[in-house]
């Protein structure tokens, strides 16, 4: 087991050194210059010349990117270029906003969309699950930025009901980890309720019931279990596209995650910052996939980890 | 009184777009102490007539039957909580492929003892050492531990061991196999049948054996009962019925065994194919394939006594009796 732990760490730290030099040239090849956003638009040339020798930014990529692989090693992400503060600084401050609002989502789909998909199987062809299915489409195709928008102005703005931006309290989370939840729970509940109906005509199900189990019993105990099996990588690679960063919905409600700090440094052409914040991104998705890998053994007792 | 008395139980699709009777008008009783065998081929209605036993037929499906009788009590007349006390506990079934009858996230003793909690209510500790014991009456080599185990770490034969001893546990007073060794190697299935027997000399159980196998018909069932289109077409004792089957059917049907000891090298078959359910001739269902074909068989044909024990759905064959 630790074996196969250390080979996906192993491929992990391969994936991050592959999206750096990816990034580190996609940031090169734009034509918005580094230098000038340091020395802001005022500088002269001779300036910009100077200050393009002392950062060593003329140095040729390949050195260039050395050095940012020697320094990242150590933990080190550079300075941003506006704030001039550490890039892990401000990851590390960052990301409790991004987390504390990926998780409130990640409860909503999961707490509300298992069950969902669970009882629209179970009485599949009733109007109920017809009305689940029109109001999942709904859910699933409502724009993040949209529905962000409409509860700020109109529950938040206009109601009062909600605090309408930043994040000061708790309080400040409801409205953006509902507007997550609404979005991905429609999926989340599709998707078990799929997985329900195939599972629903095995027979093991059917000899589940001829031994005289309670109908709840032969749903969560026996039929749930295996139709989450492939739910579990979906939730984790959603899990790491929020965790890199949740940008529509904290650009909306202005939380301070890690999301928000990644369209700034975009915008502001902001380079160890980018290349931090997409880093960041790219570790998310590693870990996720470790995390998926170990629970999927326990999960699903087929799936044998590594030579035995 | 007998174990299982069913008398006149269909099973229909009503809202199909083309309606139809997978099992129509069939009765039969099993004796305490002998083993019914339901032969046909696929499609004629032998696995639905098992299910209809439980409820646990598909949704869409219908079922009427007159009298269901578990020990004298009718099933007909109970509830889906009363029934749901039934399965598992007054019958156990058993089905084809132990393979795909085993959840493969839960262990082999979790679902042995299923059963046995839901119906006895006893404390996990205890219904574990039941099922552990239970797996050691099937022969299930160092049960303990096989409970322990998952359905993909055991072979073939060890996993119908195992939704045996999961069938059993309760000790029901019906066990329903259906076609409990077809997916088995040759060996195996001797092993398995072997099992079976010897569980029923030691409880007070009787089997209804579902099969299209009529060597293990032979071998295992003390009555069978011949399928055809949903509806019996003979019903007798085994030997009577390989000694002289009556119905044209049952005759065709033994014809077709292959011999060791033939002559001949091309294999027997009954001509023309198994009816559309939806689309029944009126009369004998059997009459477009039959070869003793006559006069009065467009009439639709009632399974009747023609000798004691001898029940036959021809009017002919009263005659080839004497």
């Amino acid at each position: 087991m630790t074996r196969q732990i250390a080979l996906r760490l192993g491929w992990g730290a391969l994936t991050l050194l592959g999206t750096s030099v990816i990034v580190f040239l996609l940031v090169h090849v734009v034509p918005a210059d580094p230098v000038r956003t340091y020395a802001g638009p005022q500088a002269d040339k001779e300036t910009l010349d100077r200050l393009r020798h002392e950062l060593r930014l003329d140095d040729p990529l390949w050195m260039q990117y050395g050095r940012f692989v020697g320094r990242a090693l150590r933990g080190d992400l550079g300075q941003s270029l506006i704030t001039r503060q550490p890039v892990i600084e401000a990851l590390r401050t960052r990301f409790p906003a991004t987390l504390a609002v990926s998780l409130g989502g990640l409860a909503i789909w999961v707490l509300a969309g298992i069950p969902i998909g669970v009882v629209t199987a179970r009485y599949r062809d009733t109007p109920f699950d017809r009305t689940v299915l029109v109001l999942s489409m709904v859910s699933i195709s409502l724009p993040t930025f949209w529905l962000g928008r409409i509860l700020q102005f109109e529950l938040a703005y206009r109601g009062g009901h909600f605090p309408v931006a930043g994040l000061v309290s708790w309080r400040h989370l409801i409205l953006p980890s509902v507007t997550l939840g609404i979005v991905g729970v429609g999926y989340y509940a599709r998707l078990v309720h799929s997985n329900m109906i195939e599972v629903l005509t095995q027979d093991y199900i059917r000899a589940a019931r001829a031994r005289g189990l309670p109908e709840a019993l032969v749903l969560f105990k026996h039929a749930l279990p295996n139709a989450l099996i492939p739910v579990i990588t979906v939730l984790g690679r959603d899990a790491a596209a929020l965790l890199g960063g949740v940008v529509f919905t904290e650009t909306v409600f202005a939380l301070p995650g890690v999301g928000s700090l990644a369209v700034q440094a975009v915008l502001s052409m902001d380079v160890p910052m980018i290349v931090g914040t997409t880093l960041f991104a790219a570790a998310m998705v590693v870990a996720a996939n470790v995390i998926v890998d170990v629970l999927y053994p326990l999960i699903d007792p087929r799936i044998k980890t590594g030579r035995q | 009184m007998p174990v299982l008395n069913v008398e006149n139980l269909s099973v229909s699709f009503p809202c199909a777009r083309r309606p139809f009777r997978a099992v129509d008008g069939v009765s039969f009783a099993i004796e305490e102490g002998r083993t019914l065998a339901f032969v046909g081929e696929t499609g004629c209605g032998k696995t639905m007539t098992a299910l209809a036993l439980l409820r646990l037929t598909p949704p869409m499906a219908a079922i009427e039957a007159q009298s269901v009788a578990l020990s004298g009590r009718d099933l007909t007349r109970f509830s889906s909580e009363e029934m749901r006390a039934v399965r598992g506990r007054g019958i156990g079934m058993v089905f084809q492929d132990p393979a795909a009858a085993l959840n493969p996230v839960l262990t082999i003793g979790e679902q042995v003892m299923e059963a046995l909690r839901a119906h006895e209510r006893l404390p996990r500790r205890l219904a574990w050492e039941r099922a552990v014991h239970q797996l050691g009456e099937v022969g299930m080599p160092d049960p303990a531990r096989a409970a322990r185990r998952y359905p993909h770490e055991l072979s073939g034969g060890l996993k119908q061991r195992a939704t045996i001893a999961a069938a059993i546990i309760c000790r029901p007073s019906l066990l329903i196999a259906d076609e409990p060794t077809t997916a088995l190697d040759v060996t195996v299935q001797a092993q398995i049948m072997d099992l079976l027997a010897r569980l029923l000399a030691e409880r007070r159980m009787v089997l209804l054996l579902i099969t299209h196998d009529l060597g293990l018909v032979a071998e295992a069932a003390d009555d069978v009962a011949v399928m055809y289109a949903g509806r019996i077409v003979e019903r007798t004792d085994v030997q009577a019925l390989f000694a002289r089957p009556l119905h044209p059917y049952a005759r065709d049907l033994l014809a077709s065994v292959p011999r060791l000891t033939d002559a001949t090298h091309r294999l027997k078959s009954i001509e023309g194919t198994v009816p559309d359910l939806a689309d029944l001739p009126p009369g004998c269902v059997y009459a477009p394939r039959c070869s003793e074909r006559a006069e009065g068989c467009e009439r639709p044909q009632d399974l009747e006594e023609i000798a004691p024990g001898r029940w036959v759905r021809c009017w002919r064959a009263r005659w080839w009796a004497e």
